[in-house]
């Protein structure tokens, strides 16, 4: 028993001695500890009220940070995966892959599972024209969106960046599209949560499939 | 009644290609427990695809691989457990320090002897607090070598271990291997371009030529069956001479130059009495004996 959780804490142990996790790990609650403190303090209009408007910009754009952080992990996480699985130790080495996998998934689901709430909490209090917001439709675009970082971690081909770049503004830029995400994340339909079950069940599989 | 231990490595037919140019044309070798097998051929001969495909790594494309009588590619983990590989092309973890990574591997080994891995960091003056990936080459193998052996395997298959070491570190590192074979029922796989290597800790030697195994038997046998036999005759030697068993034969007048397989008294007499010769025996060392095995296959 014993000796199954050293193998368990040492690979926890290789995720945390990857300088770039930790890292960028860290910058997930620091971000989010500053953000809570502009809103706190644009919430003193006596002190700010000159410079309120830059505040709540400058808290969108910090509270944005821990959303990239927590979507470049889960390609951090396949990438790390990917290269211990594919040496030679992982046919060689006595019980290696099952700690891999399991930390990974744990990793992965904890992953979605943040990112998809703050996502939620972020947008539930936007205002009452998001009363629809639903979970599960946040889950599917959270897992859509692991999804294609995972996909870049393995092909690691720069240029797609640039691909992928004007694809992700004209989506958002377009209303149709936005609706359609929007549709997504909100809980009217029937055929809509089918749809979104349906995302959440390919992403999934597809994540496996990467890990 | 007492059973026979399987064989530590048994290939059945082996065979590989890439791009459809073969280079393992139907392999078969038996290493039986307790031996260390020199693996030699020359650049390109194949030796590393044979250990990968008797590893496992790598599928073959026709016969059988077997380690410690369980199939390789479907090892168990006790098995895996007393296994211990050097690969040829030394990967390991550059974001790691040299304790991290041996307190990871030795997670997965519940035979892991700490003694002899802290016996070897001082031995081979490895510094534990050192980043892997600012490790030279010839340090990294040294450390990839302490990997491989700090579980004591009861089978160890090394991939051109010694071409980065440096003389002392190669003294050193043989000086383990022979620890570890001379240990009951140890198996070594040592494949090396080193001759002098192998004849200091092989007593059993395979020859890969032309996809298959062109000599595989006990080190002291091969060296003392395989002779150069200088034959001086009295009269010109003719366009049929030939010797039974020859490897490589040089004829020039009355002069022949003969590598032979079997080298006895009475092959000797023989070639003697019927050319009316003077014949010269010479020992050959085994880098002599591969060099004569390669040049009869070309």
């Amino acid at each position: 028993m014993r000796a199954i959780d050293r193998r368990y804490l040492q690979v926890v142990f290789t995720y945390l001695r990857r300088p770039v996790i930790p890292i960028v790990t860290l910058m997930i609650p620091v971000a989010w500890g500053a953000s809570w403190l502009i809103e706190w303090i644009s919430g003193h209009r006596r002190l700010w009220i000159d410079y309120n408007l830059e505040l709540r910009t400058l808290r969108s754009l910090v509270a944005s940070v821990p959303f990239i952080c927590l979507l470049a992990l889960p390609a951090i996480v396949i990438g790390h995966v990917r290269e211990q699985l594919v040496n030679w130790r992982a046919a060689l080495t006595p019980g290696f892959r099952l700690p891999h996998l399991t930390i990974a998934a744990v990793t992965l689901t904890l992953v979605t599972l943040i990112l998809a709430s703050a996502t939620y909490h972020e947008l539930a209090i936007g205002g009452p024209h998001n009363r629809n917001l639903s979970f599960a439709g946040l889950l599917a675009i959270v897992l859509t969106l692991m999804t294609v970082a995972a996909w870049w971690s393995l092909f690691w081909w720069p240029w797609l960046a640039l691909v992928l770049l004007p694809i992700l503004t004209l989506l958002l830029v377009n209303q149709r599209a936005t609706d359609i995400l929007a549709s997504l994340a909100a809980s009217s339909s029937r055929s809509w949560s089918a749809f979104r079950f349906a995302i959440l069940g390919v992403n999934l599989i597809a994540l496996m499939g990467l890990g | 009644m007492t059973t026979m231990p399987p064989p530590a490595i048994q290939l059945a037919g082996l065979a590989k290609s890439y791009d459809k140019a073969p280079v393992l044309d139907g392999v078969n070798l038996s290493v039986p427990p307790g031996s260390v097998l020199g693996l030699l051929g020359m650049n390109g001969a194949g030796k590393t695809t044979l250990i990968k495909c008797a590893l496992g790594l790598i599928g073959a494309d026709a016969g059988n691989a077997s380690l410690l009588g369980e199939p390789a590619p479907s090892l168990s983990a006790a098995a895996k457990a007393r296994i211990g590989y050097v690969p040829q092309e030394i990967w390991l973890y550059p974001w790691m320090r040299v304790c991290q990574l041996l307190d990871y591997t030795a997670a997965f080994y519940p035979g892991w002897n700490d003694g002899l891995v802290q016996r070897l960091l001082h031995e081979w003056e490895l510094n534990p607090a050192a980043r892997v990936g600012k490790l030279s080459v010839g340090t990294r193998q040294k450390l990839a070598i302490i990997l491989a052996l700090a579980h004591k395997p009861d089978l160890l298959i090394l991939d051109e271990p010694a071409a980065s070491l440096d003389p002392a570190a190669r003294r050193e590192f043989l000086k383990m291997v022979l620890e570890v074979a001379g240990e009951p029922g140890r198996t070594v796989l040592l494949s090396t371009h080193l001759t002098s290597d192998l004849e200091r800790v092989a007593d059993r030697i395979a020859i890969l030529r032309d996809g298959k195994i062109a000599y595989d038997g006990e080190l002291d046998a091969l060296k003392e069956s395989v002779k150069r036999l200088h034959i001086t005759a009295h009269r010109p030697l003719t366009a049929g001479f030939a010797v039974p068993g020859a490897v490589r034969m040089q004829v020039e007048g009355n002069q022949a130059l003969v590598c032979v397989r079997d080298a006895s008294p009475q092959l000797v007499e023989r070639i003697q009495r019927k050319h009316d010769a003077s014949v010269q025996v010479e020992d050959l060392n085994l880098e002599d004996i591969f060099l004569e095995v390669q040049h009869a296959g070309n």
